[in-house]
């Protein structure tokens, strides 16, 4: 909901450092040798490079692209870097062309600094026009003849390369053509005849050109190579052509290329291309034709109409028979976005160019384009207004409005009336109370539209407003009217997706223009009814409403009494307004709503840009407009949920009037309607801050308007219900909030209105015991819907807790039963959200409901659990687990306490499923614990969770239960609840999860361990804190914890925990994680004396031969002992009394028969070093030498290395280890032998 | 079809306006309104007048850049001026008369056109006149306004205003907006009040704020 966060912001941050970062590395990206003082001019003491590597380039584009949504922030650097870029480009060409391309082995990753630059100008013409970058190309006309030279010889080379040479750089690529062929178009600008800076260059032939026409031989060459150069690019499907089509229009509206000759053959030949049959001798590709178009749009708009005036006609029907010739390739023209828009702009300028003529000249009725043109031109433009594709309609509006300029009033008008025939074809109007109640007595359907074509039309008026074409007479009316229901369009795709963003934004467009365009009393002359004379297209028979005048359904009737300071959320009776709202007002009323409630954070900003115009250009028109302006600011309205909740309240608080327009879009499409749960609760959220935004007064208004809102949804309507339950919940629970001294006397309504509200879950089958307005649940297959359960509970819980002295007053037990039975549906639902709103409801109905109710449903609850085994039926049970634990402390009586507390207990400890364990353990932790109760049991089964190491499919699972465990812990900790031993126990056990290999885990221990340091008695705090998880894996953290191994005080009880967690960090942890739990232990063992090492040596044994058959531990204390031996930590042990052969024997043990090469190699690595040890070193002798032999290749090798080290015996390395065993024995043997063992031991493994 | 806004635009609610406007010039906005807004606050200026009559110089001296080292414009010469948050784009055509048949390739599109007088040179007053005559029978410069920059009035004995009104026939335009200013490109008098002219003379054809 919230994608379009504060990325502005940060690219307004971030853009400083971007630029920085171009100024410094451009410079020498593009030169060498530079010397080292920056003050001087680079390009003037650099040479330019030949060649780049292409991820430089690259580097350099990701810093540009970012500027794509804010050109600004680049243009006041566009000169200098522009510059450097264009000089060396020049210095290129000039000095380097030659080597431009090479032949050789093809070598990715280097260009030629041309394309790199080239790619560089490109993302720069991306980001802010062609049309400005140009401006800072070199323009000498110099350097015409080298840059066209450089152009021709490397697009030639495409060409030109013959057998299997390959170039070494690759090929030119459009990029290069592009920028090249802008270039070229802009030293045209040069006010010099061609034929003065053309030398006799013939240039090359290039391949299938457009143009096949001779030149005349008074066409100087550079212009002949020009046009050829341009023509060829003008056929390629690349971006080139645009560029292309830009060169030759400079070339043919030359003066001197006139004078020549050349305009009109370029003129002829382009016209019939585009009027030869298509298969004849008209281009072959749709390119070809779209790039003459293209050509032919840019000379009409550049030419002068003196020029144009012979050719207005032919033209005119060459565009004709494009746009209707039947043939195949034509037809796929037609289908083209471009060559539509081209043809667009092509009759606009036809049009504009012939009634400027005619107006000069009236009688002169030749030159101008034929009898009824203009009107096809501007009925084809109209149809244009509806394109599937977006350029096509953003280059009809323009056209049509660019057109209307010159029209006469009268027949603008005929242009707005046809448009808002289209706009309202396929709507109908509705009375409005069949949707909804609100304000309104009409409202329009707008289902049936197409979005695009509402895009289109609404974008036409939006520009006629803009180039202040539309006439200010009654249709503005109208168009106004449209406007304001196109900035409330919605609509959903089959995929249940919103659309109309764009039909939003061309509206904000069409408000900005208009309050820019028109005078105050221009616009306030305006009257937002829409007279409708013509029936509805209503089919379904219904009763049709003929020729009656409608408000705009945007536009409410006020209900604003004058005098009231208040405004009414009450919109029963609305009357045809008295005090109606000026246009300007409800046109501000509007767009506040679109710019705090929109969807889409542009309709947002474009809202508040479109209120700021509204405010400036007509001041004291708008109620508290400076005001508004202020609050509804545009860095604000960023985060949608920030503008909804914050901005829109403080709106409604500015004035009546925009809290009833913020209202009314809260309860629309942009809030409780929206298709989006987030984007309802928020809109939620923001109704009840709203109900309270106005004083108490308009919270039973409020809660009224939401009621009957709902007694009008439909049942299939389950996202507004949603939305609005979540509302009444969120009114109810501020209301709840309310001091109750501060409660006026007009609280006897609100309180009558909430009280009214626990009909909503009453689900009675008898209609004629159904209270009024009581009959949200008309059926019970809503509750079936998460959503609605959601809902439902929300309100439940809001309601509960609005009850002061805990009594259900108002509550019949009926009522209460169908609470009941609503909350039971919902607590059986496997949604995450629902549980959570369920378990809330539970709570908060407990706290109001007497002490036999709870009982008996607890013993209900605890049943449902007992019942239930197979994991299917599991996930459901998750919110009774949940509810019980909530409930707990509201339960009176002790037996159903108990009942509650062995029930969860139970389900911890039994062969549960791991969510429904974890959400028990949870439940008990917030509902029991904090309670300060707990059980031998449940400290028994709280030990058990913390050493569950539960694996399935997904990995480590028994991790979920380990971390409630911890937050169990740590209230158990926290609130004394056992013995002091323990709790000393649990938290040795927790300092063993906080070393262990998950660092999720870990942290969250270390949180549990930090906040409850004082079990230790070492102190209240320990000497480093952490906040952050990553901390977790440094040095510093293992050896804090590590340290309590050395304190009296623990030492006896930490250590064996503590290397149960740390031998999994130190064994198999991440790498990073390896590297500090190894170090810290490392360290920890030097400073600490013998017996403390040989303690916990004896505490690794242990492990070894605890847990022999479960690998969990295992391998990872033989591979941290492995490590410890590497690192010569036990060796110092040597000559002391510690249980050597014992741990020996374990280690053998541990890997006896187990086909785990990852085990074996770690026990050989402990083996080797347990060869320094003399007092085992002969049976580890025995064992490694036994293990040469063994059946896994990789083993004997390994075992073979260990007995090299140990025993410097050469012979042992000259053996293929990987050959068969029968192979081997001979080697094995007569080693075997030098190192005086029998070989009767060989055979034992 | 330009409408002026309403003339009693509040200064209060203006100036309290124009703190948020101008955070909100970068405003980033979908597709129209936002292109819209964009080339709100750009502006093309021609610059042309008889050779040497200093509008080369007086680029420069905008431009902040040493004008005595300026030398006959061969060809053409694009600047761009910051000038109260505007972007300026000055196009600066050589006016030699070889070059002049040119002048009209750089027609497009123009806001503003001001014309450069050399205060000293009597001699040619009235070939200057001819020439902008011509130029403002351009259609396609009809919608911009006209500045005459009368430059080089540091210069003792240079021409009055009035001599340059009759000598231009000014007072005979009535197909353009004008006026006229007496500025030096040396000592770089009056060139900022042409600009604020030129700015202001936009807002109130174009709506720029």
């Amino acid at each position: 909901m919230d994608t379009t966060g504060d990325e502005d912001l940060q690219l307004q941050r971030a853009s400083a450092d971007l630029i920085e970062e171009l100024h410094r590395s451009l410079p020498q990206f593009l030169f060498k040798s530079l010397p080292a003082e920056s003050g001087h001019s680079p390009a003037a003491s650099g040479v330019v490079r030949g060649l780049v590597r292409e991820t430089k380039t690259d580097q350099l584009i990701k810093l540009l692209e970012p500027f794509q949504e804010w050109p600004q922030l680049l243009d006041p650097h566009l000169s200098g870097l522009l510059h450097l870029l264009a000089t060396a480009f020049i210095d290129y060409v000039s000095s380097h062309a030659a080597f431009y391309y090479q032949e050789g082995k093809p070598n990715p990753g280097v260009i030629p600094l041309p394309r790199a630059i080239s790619k560089i100008l490109y993302v720069f013409c991306k980001v802010r026009g062609m049309k400005v970058i140009s401006q800072f190309l070199n323009n000498e006309p110099k350097y015409l003849e080298p840059m066209l030279d450089a152009l021709e010889s490397w697009a030639g080379k495409m060409f030109s390369v013959h057998g299997d040479a390959t170039p070494k750089h690759g090929f030119m690529v459009w990029e290069e053509s592009f920028i090249m062929l802008l270039w070229l178009s802009h030293l045209l600008l040069a006010p010099f005849d061609l034929s003065s800076m053309s030398s006799d260059n013939a240039g090359i032939q290039l391949r299938d050109s457009l143009l096949r026409v001779d030149l005349p031989a008074t066409v100087p060459p550079i212009a002949k190579r020009l046009v050829r150069m341009s023509t060829y690019h003008l056929g390629l499907p690349s971006k080139a052509r645009e560029t292309a089509g830009t060169l030759l229009v400079r070339l043919a509206v030359r003066t001197d290329m006139r004078r020549i000759g050349l305009q009109k053959i370029l003129l002829d030949w382009a016209l019939s291309s585009v009027c030869a049959e298509s298969d004849v001798v008209a281009p072959t590709s749709i390119y070809g034709f779209i790039g003459i178009l293209s050509f032919l749009a840019g000379f009409i708009i550049s030419a002068e109409n003196g020029v144009l005036k012979p050719i207005l006609s032919r033209t005119y029907s060459a565009v004709q028979h494009a746009k209707t010739d039947p043939s195949p390739s034509s037809a796929a023209i037609n289908s083209s976005a471009s060559a539509g828009k081209l043809v667009i702009k092509i009759e606009r300028t036809l049009a504009v160019v012939a009634m400027n003529l005619d107006s000069k000249s009236p009688s002169d009725s030749g030159s101008t384009l034929g009898q009824g043109s203009l009107e096809d031109i501007i009925d084809h433009l109209l149809t244009a207004l509806e394109d599937k594709d977006t350029p096509v309609r953003l280059a009809a509006s323009k056209g049509l409005s660019v057109i209307a300029v010159e029209l006469e009033p009268e027949m603008v008008e005929q242009i707005v009336d046809m448009i808002d025939e289209r706009l309202y074809e396929d709507t109908r109007w509705e009375d409005a109370h069949a949707v909804a109640d609100v304000p309104e007595r009409f409202a329009l359907n707008l289902g049936a539209v197409s979005a695009l074509r509402w895009h289109g039309l609404i974008l036409a008026l939006s520009q006629l407003i803009f180039r202040g074409s539309m006439p200010p007479t009654s249709i503005l009316d109208k168009v106004i009217c449209s406007l304001t229901i196109a900035l409330r369009f919605e609509q959903r795709s089959s995929l249940g997706n919103s659309v109309g963003t764009g039909v939003r934004d061309a509206a904000c467009f069409g408000l900005w223009s208009l309050a820019r365009r028109y005078s105050t009393a221009e616009i306030q002359s305006c009257k937002l009814i829409r007279n409708e004379v013509h029936s509805t297209t209503d089919t379904t028979g219904s009763r049709p409403i003929t020729n009656c005048s409608r408000e705009c359904a945007t536009i409410p009737t006020s209900q604003v009494p004058a005098q009231s300071p208040h405004p009414t959320a009450d919109a029963t009776g609305s009357e045809p307004s008295k005090n109606a709202e000026s246009t300007l007002q409800t046109l501000a009323n509007e767009l506040v709503a679109a710019a705090t409630l929109d969807a889409a954070g542009n309709i947002r900003r474009g809202a508040s840009a479109a209120l700021q115009e509204m405010i400036g250009r007509h001041p004291e028109e708008i109620k508290h407009g400076i005001d508004l302006v202020q609050v509804v600011d545009y860095h604000g309205i960023a985060l949608r949920s920030r503008a909804m909740t914050q901005i829109a309240i403080s709106v409604s608080q500015i004035e009546p009037t925009y809290w009833q327009s913020i209202l009314r879009g809260l309860l629309d499409w942009r809030g409780v309607r929206s298709g989006d749960g987030d984007c309802r609760r928020t809109a939620a959220r923001a109704i009840g801050l709203l109900a309270h935004s106005w004083g108490l007064e308009m919270v039973a208004s409020t809660v009224s308007t939401l009621r009957r809102r709902l007694h009008d949804c439909l049942v299939s309507m389950v996202e507004e219900r949603h939305g609005l339950l979540l509302a009444l919940s969120e009114v109810v629970s501020r209301w709840s909030n309310v001091d109750f001294s501060k409660r006026s006397h007009l609280s006897a309504a609100a309180e009558e209105q909430i009280a009214q509200l626990w009909h909503v879950c009453y689900t009675g089958s008898g209609a004629e015991t159904r209270p009024m307005g009581g009959v949200i649940a008309k059926d019970t297959k809503h509750l079936q819907s998460a959503l609605t359960c959601e809902a439902i509970c929300s309100l439940i819980a809001a309601l509960a807790d609005s009850i002061l002295d805990a009594k259900l007053l108002h509550l019949s037990p009926i009522e209460l039963q169908a609470c009941l039975e609503a909350l039971m549906t919902s607590m059986r639902q496997s949604n995450e959200i629902v549980l959570t709103a369920s378990t809330r409801a539970a709570r908060a109905l407990f706290r109001v409901l007497d002490r036999d109710t709870q009982e008996s449903l607890v013993s209900k609850w605890v049943q449902l659990l007992g019942d239930s085994n197979s994991p299917s039926t599991e996930a459901s049970l998750a919110g009774v687990a949940a509810a019980l634990g909530a409930v707990f402390q509201h339960v009176q009586a002790s037996q159903p306490r108990n009942l509650i507390v062995d029930t969860l207990t139970e389900l911890i400890s039994k062969e549960h499923g791991i969510s429904l364990r974890c959400t028990a353990l949870k439940s008990l932790t917030t509902g029991v614990l904090e309670s300060n109760v707990i059980s031998e049991n449940l400290a028994q089964a709280l030990r058990t969770c913390l050493n569950d190491y539960t694996t399935d499919r997904r990995g480590d699972v028994g991790s979920l239960i380990r971390l409630e465990a911890i937050d169990a812990t740590a209230v158990v900790l926290k609130k004394d609840l056992l013995s002091k031993s323990e709790r000393q126990v649990l938290a040795a056990r927790i300092c063993g999860l906080a070393v262990e290999k998950l660092d999720k885990v870990r942290f969250r221990a270390w949180d549990c361990l930090q906040a409850n340091w004082g079990v230790f008695c070492l102190g209240a705090n320990p000497q480093i804190s952490i906040s952050d998880i990553s901390q977790t894996s440094t040095i510093e953290y293992f050896l804090q914890l590590l340290s309590l191994c050395s304190y009296h005080l623990t030492q006896g009880w930490i250590r064996k925990p503590l290397l149960e967690g740390y031998v999994t960090s130190g064994g198999a942890g991440s790498e990073s994680l390896l590297g500090a739990s190894r170090a810290a232990f490392v360290f920890y063992t030097e400073s600490s004396d013998m017996t403390t090492l040989a303690s916990l040596c004896t505490y690794l044994t242990n492990l070894i031969g605890e847990n022999s058959s479960n690998d969990r531990l295992t391998l990872p204390t033989l591979g941290f002992l492995a490590f410890l031996f590497e690192a010569g930590v036990p060796q110092r042990l040597r000559d002391q009394d510690f249980a050597w052969r014992r741990l020996f024997t374990e280690v053998r043990k541990a890997h006896f028969k187990s086909n785990n090469i990852q085990k074996i190699e770690s026990a050989i690595k402990v083996y080797a070093g347990l060869m320094a040890v003399p007092r085992v070193r002969t049976e580890v002798k025995e064992k490694l030498c036994s293990m040469l032999l063994h059946p896994y290749p990789k083993i004997r090798s390994a075992a073979a290395d260990a007995l090299l080290i140990a025993t410097e015996d050469e012979s042992l390395m000259g053996v293929n280890w990987s050959k068969p065993q029968a192979e081997l024995k001979v080697a094995v043997r007569s080693f075997q032998a030098r190192v005086g063992l029998n070989p009767p031991l060989l055979d034992k493994q | 079809m330009n409408r002026s806004p309403s003339p009693k635009v509040r200064v209060t609610a203006k100036a309290t306006l124009r703190a948020h406007r101008s955070s909100n010039i970068h405003c980033r906005m979908l597709s129209i309104l936002r292109k819209a807004r964009l080339k709100d606050k750009e502006m093309r200026i021609l610059m042309l007048g008889l050779d040497n009559a200093g509008k080369t110089t007086i680029v420069k001296r905008l431009m902040n850049e040493d004008v005595n080292t300026v030398s006959p414009t061969l060809g053409f010469i694009i600047k761009t001026v910051e000038y109260e948050g505007y972007r300026l784009n000055i196009w600066d055509v050589g006016g030699q008369k070889t070059l002049r048949t040119y002048w009209r390739n750089y027609f497009e599109k123009t806001d503003a056109l001001i014309w450069v007088v050399d205060a000293t040179d009597r001699l040619r007053i009235t070939d200057c006149g001819q020439e902008l005559g011509f130029l403002l029978l351009e259609e396609r410069l009809m919608g911009a306004s006209l500045l005459v920059f009368v430059n080089k009035t540091d210069v003792g004995g240079c021409m009055t205003d009035d001599e340059i009104r009759k000598g231009l026939q000014l007072d005979a335009i009535k197909t353009h907006k004008w006026t006229i200013l007496r500025c030096s490109a040396v000592t770089g008098e009056h060139l900022q009040e042409g600009l604020a002219w030129v700015v202001q003379d936009a807002k109130d054809r174009l709506f720029l704020y």
